[in-house]
């Protein structure tokens, strides 16, 4: 197996046309679970798809650690779930005015995704806040307004409105009292590899 | 409004759902008020913590059975017991690899049209199928397609589409909540609200009633699998993922590289992806190398995303190169529409 996929590698990046179809092949069948959800984009997705795996195996990321096709499987994986995440972020409201009357702009910042040394101990804390006070934000994240969540819920809005306010200050106390030493501490730490770049 | 109004309206001002007169009225109170400000940030640290997800690395190798490259197993076990979010996608990741590692599902490509195949004279090796037959191999062809031929996909699949719809529906906090008595009168906006609730609610009702039916339909395959094994093939069975394929969100119509090697030594579930452009029923024929029809059936559905399928028997067809044609019906004739090229091995 090992040899074979070897020259498999080495015939494409030569750019023999049996093994781009190869390849080619193999990626369509582990990218098609992903394509309806990622429809109106998925030629974008695809050839995304295809550079990253070009860039891996011509800077020989590819050491035959596993099979060819599972290493394959691995970056399709990869690639479409950040696809699928990306689309899935909710853009917040734009707010730049607001921001600007504040602290000289300084929440625009804090804002931030979480780098991704943090996001270990983000959902550390996150285990810790009561299911009621994920479910009720979940629903806020997805997108639902409060007169959604309030009829579905069959619960007052204001009602709605102060239960969310209360589990926001828990999860902020939570996460102050979690992560308020440990994540300045980590920040100063390198970047851990991605898997795709450091497996083969 | 004042400063508790606004704090607990913040949450929806992020999500963007506030209407225009709140949103304009809680900006006016940040504008010019220190502490709220300071209350949206911590809102949006809230928000960035319930949003956190499984990072893709480590759901990508907690789906192959691999090293989590540090991170901690249980609690990635236990984000995915309360995130149908991350569950949904671990299922994803799942039948991306029951694919990418088992060539006995073939997702198959249409060629470009041909001209117009004259209908044959019937030299098949084998009979053409009865309409007494038909749905005696349609069931047959389920429970292999089920329980052989794509095994763990179709249940992932499954399990991919109830998690969606526990997604979709996502239900309310399971702890009781002290609901005042509804106000006497709804508002437009509300009453809108409720209609869609409603008119989203059916659609639940009827999904999880097809489901149900479904399921039945996959358990009635499953009994009569020990008489399927007693019995030679009779050749390719037509619909065999009628249910599946049409239940799920997540499995969908390929076109992505066409295969042509079919394993001979295995049963192998073809999925035709079909042209859109005149879905519809379909009559299948398969020809050798030589032209000759070597099987003909009829009655292959499309599924709502266009899809056909077939189930190819283990050993039922010899090695060698062979072209499936699919037929419609227009105006009284047949005429030819996708042809898919295969190579048995």
């Amino acid at each position: 197996m090992m040899g074979n996929d070897q020259e498999v590698v080495t015939r494409f990046l030569r750019g023999d046309t049996e093994a781009v179809g190869t390849v080619d092949g193999w990626i369509s069948r582990a990218a098609w679970p992903y394509q309806r959800r990622l429809a109106d984009t998925w030629d974008d997705v695809l050839q995304d798809v295809r550079l990253e795996v070009t860039r891996l195996l011509g800077q020989g990321k590819f050491r035959g650690e596993s099979s060819l096709r599972t290493y394959l499987w691995r970056v399709v994986s990869h690639t479409c779930l950040d696809q699928l995440r990306a689309r899935g972020k909710r853009q917040w409201t734009d707010l730049e005015e607001v921001d600007k009357a504040g602290n000289g702009g300084d929440l625009s910042s804090q804002s931030a995704p979480a780098r991704s040394e943090d996001r270990d101990l983000l959902m550390r804390v996150l285990g810790k806040v009561s299911q009621d006070c994920r479910e009720l934000w979940r629903l806020v994240v997805l997108g639902l307004s409060y007169r959604e969540m309030s009829l579905r819920m069959g619960v007052a809005e204001g009602t709605l409105r102060v239960r969310v306010l209360r589990c926001r200050e828990k999860a902020i106390a939570l996460r102050d009292e979690l992560t308020g030493s440990s994540l300045s501490k980590q920040r100063n730490t390198a970047p851990r590899k991605t898997p795709i770049e450091s497996e083969g | 409004m004042n400063c508790n109004q606004a704090i607990e309206h913040l949450p929806w001002l992020l999500n963007g759902t506030l209407g225009e007169d709140e949103t304009k009225a809680v900006e006016e109170h940040l504008a010019g008020c220190a502490s709220c400000r300071q209350a949206l940030t911590d809102t949006r640290r809230a928000w960035e913590l319930f949003d956190q997800h499984i990072p893709s690395a480590p759901l990508v190798a907690y789906a192959a059975d691999e090293d989590l490259d540090g991170f901690d197993q249980a609690l990635l076990e236990e984000h995915l017991a309360t995130c149908p979010e991350c569950a949904a996608e671990l299922e994803l990741v799942r039948m991306s690899r029951s694919l990418a590692e088992d060539d006995r599902v073939a997702i198959l490509a249409p060629r470009p049209p041909r001209a117009p195949v004259a209908p044959a004279a019937p030299t098949t090796a084998r009979p053409v199928s009865t309409a007494g037959n038909r749905w005696r191999r349609a069931a047959v062809a389920a429970g292999i397609a089920g329980i052989i031929a794509v095994g763990g996909w179709y249940k992932s699949a499954e399990r991919a589409h109830t998690l969606a719809s526990q997604l979709a529906t996502a239900p309310p906090p399971s702890a009781p909540l002290q609901a005042p008595p509804a106000p006497p009168a709804q508002s437009a906006a509300s009453t809108a609200d409720a209609e869609r609730i409603a008119t989203l609610q059916h659609q639940v009702d009827e999904m999880t009633k097809t489901l149900g039916e479904m399921q039945a339909a996959q358990s009635h395959a499953r009994e009569q699998l020990a008489q399927v094994e007693k019995q030679s093939s009779g050749g390719p069975q037509v619909n065999p993922w009628v249910g599946d394929v049409r239940m799920s969100a997540d499995v969908v119509r390929g076109g992505g590289g066409s295969v042509k090697e079919v394993p001979a030594g295995t049963a192998a579930t073809l999925l035709l992806a079909a042209d859109t452009a005149a879905a519809g029923d379909r009559e299948a024929e398969i020809s050798d190398a030589g032209g000759k029809i070597v099987w003909k059936g009829s009655g292959l559905r499309a599924t709502p995303q266009g899809d056909y399928s077939l189930l190819l028997p283990k050993g039922w067809l010899p090695a060698g190169d062979y072209t499936i044609h699919l037929y419609r019906q227009a105006g009284g004739q047949r005429q030819a529409a996708e042809s898919y090229a295969i190579r048995v091995k």
